[in-house]
């Protein structure tokens, strides 16, 4: 019988546990490429769905390979995320949790308008009062899960206010030193540390503070790192390795907002970071 | 409260949740499944 005929004779004798079956598998699809593409490798998914796919229509060609390119597939599809991800993987294990389960790509993305308005005008008036003060400060704004990073600080989860990232960036604070991380209207951490950019064509007045700042932009395209420098009060921001310096209000409460609210991916790029 | 959040949004969120969001993740796992399923089946005789 060729695949052809065995999918025909499939469908001529349907059974209802089979829908069982297959509503399981692809839940378990699902989670697995939802994981991939909170930890920003979608392209895995893209990819296994491509595999599945060109397998799929060598077997209707009725290809000899095709039985071993199935067994190949289930061992890259086993080997490979466990590997790219053991670290992950094990954390996650760790700390199961049903809501996590349930809606593994976006945890806390459900912010109203107000909620919105009030964090944004929070870090603007935090951002100009420090550079009114040349205090220095990083602050990086995601909605996807950061686990890495927090662990390097102190985890907070803490309502975002402009006086508390005032007083955490407050010069000799024991937490000044390193970035707050914020996700919807929460401070999840503060005093992380972030992955340098190793590149040589930025501007000499770029301390390890924006360097920080673009490295981190540069690993994780979903982030914007907004950057107060210590030396100049200048407010830069960063996103996907791009840089926009001297943000006067208005560009810095339509950088923020765009962060805040770019939920999955799904709002089209600022035209203010260009191509 | 004031930051609390409308019936409205809250449905709104609710729909988002189950027809927006990984929308294209969503049908791509429908998709996989079948293909899947119909290939182990046929070569593994499972």
């Amino acid at each position: 019988m060729t695949f052809f005929e065995y999918c025909q004779s499939i469908i001529a004798s349907f059974e209802w546990q089979w829908i069982v079956e297959l509503v399981l598998l692809a839940f378990l699809f699902y989670w697995l490429w939802a994981f991939f593409k909170k930890r920003n490798a979608v392209w895995l998914a893209y990819i296994t769905f491509l595999a599945l796919v060109l397998i799929f229509i060598l077997s209707i060609f009725d290809f000899v390979g095709a039985r071993v390119y199935v067994a190949m597939f289930i061992l890259a599809f086993a080997i490979i995320p466990t590997t790219l991800f053991a670290s992950d993987m094990r954390r996650g294990l760790f700390r199961m949790s049903w809501k996590n389960f349930l809606n593994p790509s976006n945890k806390n993305i459900d912010l109203s308008h107000e909620d919105i308005t009030q964090t944004v005008e929070n870090i603007v008036r935090a951002c100009q009062n420090m550079s009114k003060n040349d205090i220095g400060s990083l602050i990086v704004i995601t909605n996807k899960s950061l686990d890495t990073i927090v662990e390097t600080g102190t985890a907070l989860g803490s309502l975002l206010t402009s006086e508390l990232i005032e007083t955490i960036f407050f010069p000799k604070s024991p937490l000044h030193d390193g970035a707050i991380i914020v996700t919807a209207n929460r401070i999840i951490a503060a005093g992380c540390y972030l992955p340098l950019s190793a590149r040589n064509d930025l501007p000499k007045e770029f301390g390890t503070r924006h360097r920080a700042a673009i490295g981190m932009s540069e690993s994780n395209p979903s982030i914007t790192a907004i950057v107060v420098s210590e030396e100049s009060g200048i407010i830069s921001a960063m996103h996907d390795g791009k840089i926009l310096r001297y943000l006067d209000n208005v560009l810095l409460t339509q950088i923020v907002t765009h962060a805040l609210v770019a939920e999955n991916d799904k709002v089209e790029e600022l035209a203010l970071w260009g191509e | 409260m004031k930051n609390e959040k409308t019936k409205k949004e809250k449905i709104k969120t609710i729909v988002n949740k189950i027809f927006v969001n990984n929308i294209e993740l969503k049908i791509a796992s429908v998709f996989a499944a079948i293909i899947f399923w119909l290939l182990i089946g046929y070569f593994f005789g499972i």
